[in-house]
């Protein structure tokens, strides 16, 4: 009797953001079907799938595309890098380590439209830090870190990669630290050295945990919005508009509302994907361990 | 009831001693009480009305609901409204491209019947007659001008004398003083700035090139005409003055970045809108103040399809599915009436009045005399059509942005970027 | 010798992950010249005009008013709801839980995008936008999930057996809940709250299209001092600083608990 009260405390909770997110995709659904302007509403057809081949031949949408991939895994790979190299690093024991731990949790926790704002600031051509510090180092001619279509795309991962390699650190140093100490010593009791310890047996006890943490850096990235919108709004010349950009920029500059819920589906769908996979590595044996 | 025995009624009602206020405040007030909800862009007119809302109260007894927000953000603001019914606001304000869109789609309804019915504040004669024509679809009066500005041509007098050269007539002379001020000041000084930001930034000041080089948006038949030579040549002209003798960071420039630039006198030139006027000459913000000369956007083309001054004119329109019409057109007037844009130009820097008698008040001439007569003539030869105003006019701009964008930076040719922009846009209009 | 390499090369990545902060910080404190002084200036007299400057702006003061209410709000519904959720769904058998969790992630995966176009439409037709109602509803929306599986992992280290004790004393299920297991994951609780309130707090998509003249978040005015003015980097610093300092403060005193909601997914939507 009681067992089944547990029942009460989270299905109509569930129900709900069931019914909900039912309800509203099955409109984005029904919108993407059809062609609707917000410039002329009383024009709406339906068109069937038109809206899903004009993404498979908008060039415009299959740079964005190309563009998302390449920030997803430019900045989830470097994160990940750097955010081991930081964590080997720092594994040891030194005064103010809490400290430092707290200190890297700053960007993490910092409004991402501020620190779009910053690294605005700073990649300033004319009076930011960023060209200062290379003036110093005898790079004469300013860079226009924002204003070069070559280079707009690498100035804005530079922000993501130093808001976010915090994270993987802190991350990876917290599944560290969880991680029994007895194989380690037993490799340095058989006369491995320090690096080999680290290759061979360390890393790989890691390897479940950066996963997650990969595929958590992806995910969002994928999404990644505010930065953009922040230091470039996509330009120059489309070399930083991303497809969730896009989708914006459908919806509310060109008010084809169709297509970009066609756009945002086709995001949906790809970061599912990439979801059912995180839980698949994230949760298989915890929860096996209890059935 | 007409005026007069609306007046018999009130002085009834006043000697009954029904109504306790004075006689000559009530007479106005046939719609006191009633709320208009308006939707204005951030600009210094916007900031110049909400100051004066107390007095409208007082006048007519009308609450005003006043919403401000971004330029940018206020076209899908409204829509999103316009196209649910929603009736959320009465009064909206916009740029005159989109009249004809919002008055084809029914979102806006024309104000001749209302100003008729009340016409104690509306002054035709009184606007810039280039504004006011400009506010009109299918012979209809849709919008009452709010501001305007052109775009003008600013050159610093000192630097062009000092290294003796003439006023620019031609994108040529441009070009070539643009070189000299470059060269001779070693870069310090960039030969000239412009707004390069991808979008409408980049494009409104482009399309001075492109009308001017004889080019146009669209062609008498309605569809793109972004292929054409002239365009690419325009393209190509803007891109590479700014990419030889722009400042660095010019990709990024929106109107705020161009205006301190110049402001701060670290560039001989920039072509931009007339408002820019009203900062150069502002001693608290520019170090240029009287050192700057204004002359039209120059025109250098055979058989120009329309002129290179742009004509942007921001209206306010009344929606149709506002319940306080009457009112709604009352505030639209009182807001656009003489005696509130001279007010407005004392209390911010509003140089767009779009009052005749405004622009003739003395604090007028005093602040902005040194642009007033340019502007005057840039407005006189304003183009209405200067952005395409067919409804999918924000999809064209932000297509032409991307192409402007490309060239700017060097990633396609013009005629190529321009090529993929005609086609997209072409796109668009079959819709 | 190895000693000074170790902390030559973390003060480095102190450097690094601090100066663009220090930098903001700094600059907020400066007069317009030494702002933009070249070379830039590290000692300078700070000034407080640039704060007093956007502490008199109302839009701001209304901005971080709402950024405060609907943060707060949206992330006690959020955490109450959640912690029912929670609760209901640690008693579960691991077949059905699994489910059930996947399904809850899954519905923090999707852009914003998706669900803020139809939200609009709906909000118009109601007449809700321009009304805390809306956001909050939205943020609580969003928040729930999350709320769900951060309580959960906090409800998992209480032991079954307190649970089962109390049943044998014929407590009622809600009791349980109420009197001896949530008092216990008070700590969870709070630090849940503190995430909802730091995500939503720092939220910007959602804000810049569901949010009105009288509900605008912080995110969203700051991009307004940044569109009206010309970007005045003094009073937007400022700004800035007053934006991120709350948070920084309240993610410090959840530290440990941040990298464990994160790791959760974050809800940015």
């Amino acid at each position: 009797m009681n067992q089944d009260a547990t029942r009460y405390f989270y299905q109509p909770v569930l129900i709900f953001l069931g019914a909900v997110s039912l309800v509203l995709t099955a409109y984005v659904t029904w919108l993407t079907l059809n062609d609707l302007s917000l410039m002329k509403p009383q024009a709406q057809k339906f068109v069937g799938l038109d809206n899903y081949w004009r993404l498979l031949t908008d060039a415009r949408g299959l740079g964005a595309l190309w563009r998302t991939a390449l920030f997803t895994i430019a900045v989830t790979t470097i994160e990940i890098l750097l955010g081991l190299a930081i964590v080997l690093y720092l594994d040891r024991e030194f005064k103010g380590r809490r400290l430092v731990r707290a200190l890297l949790l700053v960007p993490i926790i910092m409004t991402p439209v501020v620190v779009g704002l910053t690294w605005r600031f700073m990649f300033d051509p004319s009076t930011g830090m960023v060209n200062y510090v290379l003036s110093l180092l005898g790079q004469d001619r300013p860079m226009d870190w924002l204003g070069n279509p070559a280079i707009a795309l690498f100035a804005v991962m530079i922000a993501d990669i130093w808001q976010w390699t915090p994270f993987v650190a802190l991350l990876t140093l917290a599944a560290l630290e969880a991680l029994p100490t007895d194989p380690l010593d037993a490799a340095r009791v058989d006369g491995a050295k320090e690096w080999q310890v680290t290759f061979y047996v360390l890393l790989p006890m890691l390897k479940r945990a950066l996963l997650i943490v990969a595929l958590i850096r992806a995910i969002d990235s994928v999404k990644a919005f505010d930065l953009f919108y922040i230091m470039t709004r996509g330009g120059p010349a489309l070399s930083t508009e991303t497809l969730n950009l896009y989708g914006y920029i459908a919806a509310f500059t060109n008010f084809d509302v169709s297509y970009a819920m066609t756009i945002a589906l086709v995001l949906t769908v790809v970061t599912n994907i990439a979801l059912l996979a995180v839980y698949g590595v994230m949760f298989p044996a915890r929860n096996e361990a209890r059935a | 009831m007409d005026r007069r025995h609306f007046l018999t009624l009130t002085t009834a009602l006043a000697a009954t001693g029904v109504i306790g206020q004075p006689l000559t405040a009530r007479a106005a007030q046939p719609y006191a009480g009633q709320r208009v909800s308006v939707l204005l862009e951030g600009h210094p007119t916007s900031d110049a009305i909400q100051k004066l809302l107390p007095e409208f109260k007082e006048l007519t007894g009308i609450d005003v609901e006043l919403e401000i927000i971004p330029e940018q953000d206020i076209t899908a603001k409204m829509l999103l409204e316009f196209s649910s019914k929603s009736g959320r606001y009465d009064i909206v304000q916009n740029n005159i491209i989109y009249i004809k869109g919002f008055a084809d789609a029914g979102y806006i309804v024309p104000l001749d019947d209302l100003l008729k019915a009340n016409p104690d504040h509306y002054d035709k004669a009184d606007f810039v007659p280039g504004y006011i024509d400009t506010a009109m679809s299918d012979g209809k009066l849709y919008g009452l001008p709010v501001y305007g500005e052109s775009t003008f041509l600013m050159y610093r007098k000192d630097l062009f004398e000092q290294h003796g050269i003439a006023v620019p007539k031609s994108f040529d002379d441009i070009e070539a003083a643009a070189k000299t001020i470059s060269e001779k000041t070693n870069k310090e000084i960039a030969g000239i700035t412009m707004r390069g930001q991808q979008g409408i930034q980049g494009v409104y000041v482009w399309a001075a090139y492109l009308w001017g080089m004889g080019g146009s948006f669209l062609d008498e038949a309605g569809k793109s005409a972004l292929g054409t030579p002239e365009a690419a040549k325009a393209l190509e002209a803007f891109a590479r003055v700014l990419r030889d003798y722009g400042p660095v960071g010019v990709a990024n420039f929106g109107w705020e970045e161009n205006r301190l630039l110049f402001q701060q006198g670290k560039a001989a030139m920039t072509l931009d809108a007339t408002v820019n006027g009203a900062y150069n000459e502002d001693p608290a913000a520019s170090t240029i103040v009287g050192k700057v000369g204004y002359v039209p956007v120059p025109m250098q083309a055979d058989k120009p399809k329309g002129g290179s001054s742009s004509l942007a004119v921001h209206c306010m329109f009344v929606s149709a599915d506002s319940q306080v019409k009457d009112a709604a057109a009352v505030f639209a007037s009182w807001a656009t009436a003489k005696a509130q844009q001279i007010k407005s130009v004392k209390s911010d820097p509003n140089s767009g009045v779009t009052s005749l008698g405004a622009m003739a008040d003395e604090e007028f001439v005093k602040r902005y005399g040194a642009f007033k007569d340019a502007m005057l003539q840039a407005i006189g030869q304003g183009n209405p059509q200067y952005l395409p105003t067919v409804p999918q006019a924000n999809e064209i701009i932000n297509n032409t942005g991307i192409a402007v964008s490309k060239a700017l930076a060097g990633t396609a040719t013009a005629a190529e970027a321009l090529k993929e922009a005609d086609a997209a846009n072409q796109a668009a209009l079959s819709k | 010798m190895k000693r000074a390499l170790f902390w030559i090369g973390l003060l480095a990545l102190l450097v690094l992950v601090l100066f663009p902060i220090y930098w903001v910080v700094a600059t907020s404190l400066k007069t317009v010249k030494d702002a933009f002084a070249q070379p830039p200036v590290f000692l300078f007299e700070p000034t407080f005009a640039n704060y007093a400057k956007v502490l008199q702006n109302s839009v701001f003061l209304r901005g971080f008013f709402n950024s405060l209410l609907v943060s707060i709000t949206a992330s006690v519904i959020a955490v109450a709801v959640g912690a029912l959720a929670a609760y209901g769904l640690v008693q579960q058998n691991a077949g059905k839980r699994r489910a059930h969790e996947k399904f809850i992630l899954g519905l923090r995966i999707a852009p914003a995008l998706i669900f803020v176009v139809p939200t609009y439409y709906l909000a118009v037709r109601v007449g809700m936008l321009n009304s805390h109602a809306l956001l909050i509803a939205v943020y609580a929306f969003v928040n729930i999930p999350f709320a769900i599986s951060m309580m959960i992992t906090f409800f998992e280290d209480i032991p079954h057996e307190l649970r089962d004790a109390a049943r044998v004393d014929g407590a009622k299920e809600f009791r349980i809940f109420w009197s001896v297991i949530l008092p216990l994951a008070r700590g969870g609780l709070v630090a849940t709250l503190i995430l909802c309130v730091l995500f939503t707090w720092n939220e910007f998509f959602i804000a810049l299209v569901l949010s009105g003249r009288d509900t605008q978040t912080l995110p969203v005015t700051i991009t307004s001092f940044l569109t009206f003015q010309g970007i005045e980097w003094g009073p937007l610093t400022a700004a800035a600083t007053l934006i991120m300092l709350p948070m920084v403060v309240l993610g410090l005193l959840v530290q440990g608990n941040v990298v464990r909601g994160m790791t959760l997914g974050s809800v940015k939507g």
